[in-house]
């Protein structure tokens, strides 16, 4: 698994357009490298779909790339979702990438904990309908309600 | 906490084996009432601030060692579950506070309803002993666990003021709410083991998200932080690490201790007065089944293992035009609709679901596809990303699962834990039943969604990774022959061996059963605390 291979594979995984730079842009070559080699088997799995896709792919073009992709995709489907995920998770770890959430989709960009998210507290007049509500519930005496 | 081990020779007036939901709510009671309460649990003390919501890489910890299915998470305490043979996979956490460490603690009650299967509805069996009976300990319970939630909801029997106030609805909740309400339909705040405001020495929720992940804020209840502490206080013992291989048994057919293997794969034996399973409806029928002789223990109905319940779940997530905050708020529940819960006739199966409305992912998951997204790669992934992250709620149908023998928890023939104890196997089907109900609540799913405003719908008619709640596999009833324990929790066969946890379910209702474990749990404590001049003793 090399850094040319890893940036075409992240391109055709996630090319980029006005808002979100592409996988290639971001350079996630040693992210994805740390990642795969958190799960056992992760680096084989890659290594294999680079063995399998060949070199052919980081020379083709975007159509040949995505193309390779589907058929890997068909064909061997527990390698392509082993870079599937490797490859996304390193994109939306990315601080480029995070920067991008925090615009396009408010979320701000930090792991849930310490900081939680500022919510609403609940409103009880929004029970204002269903407690009209006749009794639902059945007693242990009748099938009926 | 420390791990001392103890040898032979160590006698205890109880042994409780599993240190979870209902063995704690079980230890605690008999503590606190002066009895000398030894636990033993194959897993650990959890550490919070290990917990996967600190860490950027939170979404991917889910995937590895912090997965609820022990499958995959293959920590050193998970024993292996052979699960080829079901179409619903288990989700089980080993450790001290057991499940409750990784629930997302929706914890709404049965009905009174629950408990008469039979009698009201011709199917199923009824349970030997009534709401009522355990409605004061649904409320220590929902003390000593902390709940969140509001008092006068219409599809349940009045219950004592919520300690605390429910969670938010959020953007997508309010919208849901109004979509009921405009459809005539039952809605209500959930209750939830999760305290929305400071009470017990915790802090409140945050609404940080991913409660399934551990909460390291401990806003959300585990059993490690309510109820061990106080059980631990009053003089409870844990012996963490400890697997437990067999029940032991005197010649006079008496329960008289457990056999359990250390971290090293050292042997201890730990005797006691009276011996208490609560290691879950997947890990107490095994022990049971690898315990006594060919047959196992306390098996002479042949229903240990038998009538596995797992509650069916469909899910259906709608997709809204503007942003609603999915993120925010713990994920797994805001509100939840009983409107079709209890039996009616022209909807073409007997009992009812619950739909329980939650929230949306985080972005990994989102830009994965979620639970049932539909999120392409290349071309188009980050115009479908940005209509759908922030943008969802799902719709989660939990159908009542009717008791089936078929549906069981077996030994594997090959598979071990890596002490060689044969694993369990799971063999489970659906029936025509939860199949009936699935449509029908994707149905009126999908009318509330659009009613709220959903351009887009999607649906999952059974989420896989969901076999959280492990029902029937130890029955309890009247009648010895169609089951394994008595309305007490006492096996039939051997007077001085319990089981607590939701083994002892004899039907599943529509809900998730953690309140209704625990509650029972106490109820059997204080039964034992009554009658303890009674039991025999080895």
């Amino acid at each position: 698994m090399n850094a040319a291979f890893i940036d075409a594979l992240a391109e055709a995984l996630l090319p980029g357009d006005a808002h979100w730079p592409s996988g290639a842009e971001v350079d996630l070559a040693e992210l994805v490298q740390s990642i795969s080699a958190l799960v056992p088997g992760h680096t084989k799995s890659m290594d294999e779909l680079l063995q399998e896709l060949g070199d052919t792919f980081i020379e083709g073009s975007r159509l040949e790339r995505r193309a390779n992709l589907e058929a890997i995709e068909r064909e061997r489907p527990d390698l392509f979702g082993v870079a599937r995920l490797v490859v996304l998770d390193a994109y939306y770890r990315h601080p480029r990438v995070l920067g991008v959430l925090a615009v396009r989709c408010g979320y701000r960009a930090a792991p849930p904990q310490p900081t939680g998210f500022p919510v609403d507290a609940f409103d009880p007049s929004v029970l204002s309908t269903v407690r009209t509500m006749a009794k639902r519930w059945r007693d242990d005496t009748t099938a009926e309600l | 906490m420390t791990n001392r081990v103890v040898g032979s020779g160590e006698h205890h007036d109880v042994l409780v084996i599993g240190a979870g939901a209902a063995g704690a709510a079980f230890a605690w009671r008999l503590a606190v009432a002066g009895v000398d309460v030894v636990c033993l649990d194959r897993g650990h003390w959890p550490d919070p601030g290990a917990y996967a919501t600190s860490f950027p890489d939170w979404e991917t910890r889910r995937l590895r060692d912090w997965n609820p299915n022990p499958n995959v998470r293959s920590r050193p305490e998970d024993y292996p579950i052979a699960d080829d043979t079901t179409p619903i996979k288990p989700i089980l956490f080993n450790g001290i506070g057991g499940s409750t460490v990784l629930w997302s603690a929706h914890t709404p009650r049965f009905h009174p309803s629950d408990f008469r299967v039979r009698t009201l509805d011709g199917v199923g069996v009824d349970w030997p002993l009534t709401y009522w009976e355990l409605e004061k300990y649904y409320d220590i319970n929902d003390r000593l666990m902390g709940v969140c939630g509001i008092a006068g909801d219409p599809a349940n029997p009045p219950r004592s003021p919520r300690p605390t106030p429910p969670m938010p609805l959020g953007l997508a909740g309010a919208r849901i709410a109004a979509a009921f309400d405009s459809l005539g339909w039952h809605w209500w705040p959930s209750d939830g083991a999760i305290i929305s405001e400071d009470y017990d020495g915790r802090l409140g929720c945050n609404h940080c998200g991913p409660c399934e992940l551990g909460c390291p804020r401990g806003a959300k209840a585990s059993t490690d932080i309510t109820y061990w502490p106080k059980a631990i206080a009053a003089g409870a013992r844990v012996i963490t690490g400890a697997a437990v291989a067999e029940v032991t048994t005197s010649p006079a057919g008496l329960a008289t201790g457990a056999t359990w293997f250390d971290v090293h794969g050292m042997q201890h034996h730990t005797s006691a007065a009276v011996v208490v399973i609560a290691a879950s409806g997947i890990g107490t029928p095994r022990l049971l089944l690898h315990s006594g002789g060919r047959d196992g223990l306390a098996n002479s109905s042949g229903l240990v293992g038998r009538n596995l319940m797992l509650h069916p779940i469909a899910a259906a997530t709608g997709v809204f035009a503007e942003p609603v905050s999915g993120f925010a708020g713990n994920d797994a529940f805001c509100l939840m609709s009983q409107e079709f819960y209890e039996t009616a006739p022209g909807r073409g199966f007997v009992r009812g679901y619950e739909v329980q409305v939650t929230r949306g992912q985080g972005p990994l998951v989102t830009a994965l596809g979620g639970f049932n997204l539909d999120v392409p790669w290349g071309p188009g992934h980050h115009r479908r990303f940005e209509q759908l992250f922030g943008h969802v709620a799902t719709m989660a149908i939990t159908c009542e699962d009717l008791p089936n023998p078929d549906n069981r928890v077996e030994l594997d023939d090959a598979l071990t834990d890596r002490f060689g104890v044969p694993a369990p196997r799971m063999r489970y089907r659906l029936d025509a039943n939860s199949e009936a109900m699935i449509t029908h609540g994707l149905a009126t799913s999908r009318a509330v969604l659009e009613r709220a405003g959903c351009a887009e719908v999607l649906e999952s008619r059974l989420v896989n990774q969901a076999g959280f709640h492990l029902m029937g596999t130890c029955r309890m009833g009247a009648d010895e022959a169609t089951s394994v324990v008595d309305h007490r929790c006492r096996t039939h066969d051997i007077a001085n061996l319990l089981v607590v946890d939701s083994s002892v379910f004899a039907t599943a209702a529509a809900v998730n059963p953690t309140p209704t474990i625990q509650a029972i749990a106490l109820r059997a404590a204080d039964l034992l605390l009554g009658e303890r001049s009674g039991v025999p003793v080895p």
